[in-house]
């Protein structure tokens, strides 16, 4: 068998020039203005041998105070100077005897998502001369976010092992392999070179919840739902007498005979519930990220979706809304999930953001990813937006919000009016704490308290429970209280 | 095969799934472990590690140290200000001359305030000191501060440290055994030159590398 261009397989490609109209002195010219180019770069860039201040002492004081001590005939210098000198030359000899490779920091690759609270080992090949002394790279911290701290260690040819532990949810970079060689007596120094940064993405956790309130919907004959229509489950809807259309294996032959159907009864079928899987849309108000020190929600210091919140570092270490919110929406999806129904999710901040409803556990993969999307994507908008083609009808939808607004509740609101079973899930933290630094904080406090007061009991004047997402066991709770509520209410509508 | 039933059947208010994980997602692939061992790599785990400062605390000692060194030779507190002053730049700024000036400074400083003994302590302190400056300043100058300092990576340094120390205490013990006449001049004149040689060939050392 042979190639195109004639040549057999085995044989490598044939070597072509890669711009064949060009002459070569322009291909000269440029190869030259490339190589200059290259140097610049790797000059900029600390990917070179450079002399440091230590050889420069080394022979400045070295040399200077034996030949001082030599003509003002004072042996003491001569005997300080000469362990100086010594060792600059040794250092020196043996750094320009080392081979001409450059040293090597690799660090070797790691998956794009990770769950949260593993442990991993990274690895990190390192690749340098015998004759290099030292090596100062900067490896990831075992429970530390970010690419970590610089270690001093000894250089040569070795693999590096780091346990790591990620706990928070989010994209990080977790590992940059920034580094720096430096020879004997640290005369000369290779680097800093900025290592390739490796980023990865912590899915958010979730927590075990009991099911919650569902609306089944009756467009699928699949899921675990009990629907109002009749279909072909084993739970008995009804028994009415034949019509034209029913199905002769759902005769109930008892009733039909006792009724006295070959003579003067009709014949009786039974009638069966359909089974339906349900829909839920999570929808997330990120447009807002609060912690419980209301001082604290004017600052812009905060860092999105990574989990913390506005308050890191201060008196009452709690997690912002945003952080709650996600982890929420997360044991949400999953609990429903795992009950066989489709999830989706919409931002109501950033609508693109959308995901369609899904099921199975790739779905909640999906999630978890977009959840992260959204929270690096979090910031204030002033109006949420809720597109009524986006909720599939019959679906299910919580809206998750800290409600410091009144736009979120009227999408709410709205949405309960459209659509059928609407929760809201309030993540705003507790307790809030009044700004000490003005004498209105306590005023200021009271005020947004009794504004989402007000907010919160709109929502369940029009109809939507409202959720306090304070604990996952409270919370769970709840959930369990409402599927109860909402079970009753279908019932009462049966009747 | 079990029928589904009503009573087996999962429902929203019962589900037997319920406290069931969910299914283990599969690993991706660069998530299995590690790859095997290459021969002759070695893997290492990080080790025992001191923080930065203690190096920086040493520099600090040896600049303490030396300054202790020349009060003991009389020098006065004038000077000895001066050279505390040296001493903090060098361990504020470690990538600076002010480790050059502290180390030649202390020479000269105990050639002009000698009392014509040319190997007496303060002389044979200040040749560890002033080398363990030089040695320690070129490290701490390449560590940003927080960095962890792994206690094996020290010991080529020390090793070469204590080498140089045998050779330069065999040069003062060389110094003790010859006579204290005065050295003929065209011996001083071949050290000068050798000297110069010394020098020009560093140059050209560098000037090839």
């Amino acid at each position: 068998m042979s190639c195109r261009d004639g040549r057999p397989l085995s044989q490598p490609p044939r070597s072509q020039p890669p711009w064949p109209h060009v002459t070569s002195a322009p291909n000269a010219l440029n190869d030259r203005r490339l190589r200059r180019l290259r140097e610049v770069l790797r000059r900029r860039t600390g990917r070179h041998w450079a002399p440091t201040d230590a050889l420069r002492r080394g022979l400045i004081l070295g040399i200077g105070l034996v030949a001082f001590g030599a003509l003002v005939h004072r042996l003491e210098a001569v005997l300080i100077g000469a362990p100086v000198l010594l060792t600059t030359i040794i250092s020196l000899v043996t750094c320009l005897g080392r081979g001409s490779g450059t040293p090597t920091v690799r660090a070797l690759p790691l998956p794009r998502l990770i769950e949260p609270g593993t442990e991993r080992l990274m690895i990190i090949d390192v690749d340098c001369d015998p004759a290099d002394e030292l090596l100062a790279v900067r490896l990831p911290q075992a429970r530390r976010k970010g690419p970590g701290r610089i270690h001093l260690l000894p250089a040569g040819r070795y693999r590096i092992r780091c346990p790591v532990r990620w706990s928070e949810w989010g994209e990080a970079i977790v590992m940059r392999p920034d580094h720096l060689v430096a020879s004997a007596d640290t005369l000369a120094v290779y680097g800093p070179v900025v290592g390739v940064a490796t980023r990865q993405i912590t899915l958010p956790p979730f927590d075990v919840l009991p099911p919650g309130p569902l609306l089944p919907r009756p467009a699928g004959l699949v899921g675990v739902h009990r629907s109002r229509r009749p279909g072909d489950s084993t739970e008995l809807r009804d028994i009415r007498p034949f019509a034209p259309g029913d199905r002769l294996r759902r005769v109930d032959w008892r009733v039909s005979l006792r009724s006295g159907f070959p003579d003067a009864g009709a014949l009786h079928v039974r009638e069966r519930h359909a089974d339906a899987d349900a829909e839920v849309i999570l929808a997330l108000d990120t447009r807002v990220d609060v912690g419980n020190l209301v001082a604290d929600w004017s600052r812009s210091d905060h860092e999105p979706g990574l989990g913390r919140g506005w308050n890191r570092g201060r008196r009452t270490p709690s997690r912002g809304s945003l952080d709650t919110m996600i982890r929420a929406a997360s044991s949400l999806a999953a609990c429903y999930l795992r009950q066989g129904d489709r999830v989706g999710l919409i931002d109501i901040g950033r609508p693109q953001l959308y995901l369609a409803p899904g099921g199975g556990s790739r779905q909640l993969l999906r999630l978890r990813h977009r959840l992260v999307l959204c929270g690096q994507a979090a910031g204030w908008v002033p109006r949420p937006v809720l597109r009524p083609h986006l909720v599939p009808a019959g679906a299910m939808v919580v809206v998750l919000s800290a409600f410091l607004d009144d736009a979120v509740v009227d999408t709410a609101v709205v949405a309960a009016r459209r659509a059928g079973l609407v929760i809201a899930v309030d993540v705003l933290p507790r307790p809030l704490h009044p700004d000490p630094e003005t004498p209105w904080g306590e005023a200021a406090l009271a005020l947004i308290k009794a504004e989402h007061r007000m907010r919160v009991d709109a929502l369940s004047s029009h109809g939507v429970p409202v959720l306090n997402w304070a604990d996952t066991a409270v919370s769970a709770a709840i959930l369990r209280k409402l599927a109860l509520r909402q079970r009753h209410r279908v019932a009462r509508v049966w009747r | 095969m079990s029928v589904p039933t009503s009573a087996n059947r999962p429902r929203a208010d019962q589900p037997s799934r319920a406290n069931q994980p969910l299914r283990a997602e599969r690993p991706p692939r660069a998530e299995r472990p590690p790859m095997a061992d290459q021969p002759g790599v070695t893997v290492v785990d990080l080790g025992l590690t001191v923080p930065d400062w203690t190096l920086r605390l040493l520099l600090a000692t040896i600049a303490g140290a030396i300054c202790a060194v020349l009060a003991t030779e009389g020098m006065p507190p004038g000077g000895l200000i001066i050279l505390g002053l040296v001493g903090l730049a060098v361990l504020l700024v470690p990538a600076s001359p002010a480790a050059a000036v502290l180390g030649g400074g202390t020479a000269i400083l105990l050639a002009g305030y000698g009392d014509g003994d040319p190997v007496r302590p303060a002389v044979l302190a200040c040749v560890v000191l002033v080398h363990l400056l030089h040695v320690v300043t070129g490290q701490i100058a390449i560590v940003p501060r927080g960095t962890r300092i792994h206690l094996r990576a020290l010991r080529r340094p020390a090793l070469r440290f204590v080498l140089i120390q045998a050779v330069a205490f065999a040069l003062v013990g060389l110094v003790l055994l010859l006579p204290r006449a005065a050295t003929p001049t065209f011996i001083e004149v071949a050290a000068l030159l050798a000297i110069t040689a010394l020098a020009v060939f560093v140059m050209f050392l560098l000037r090839r590398g």
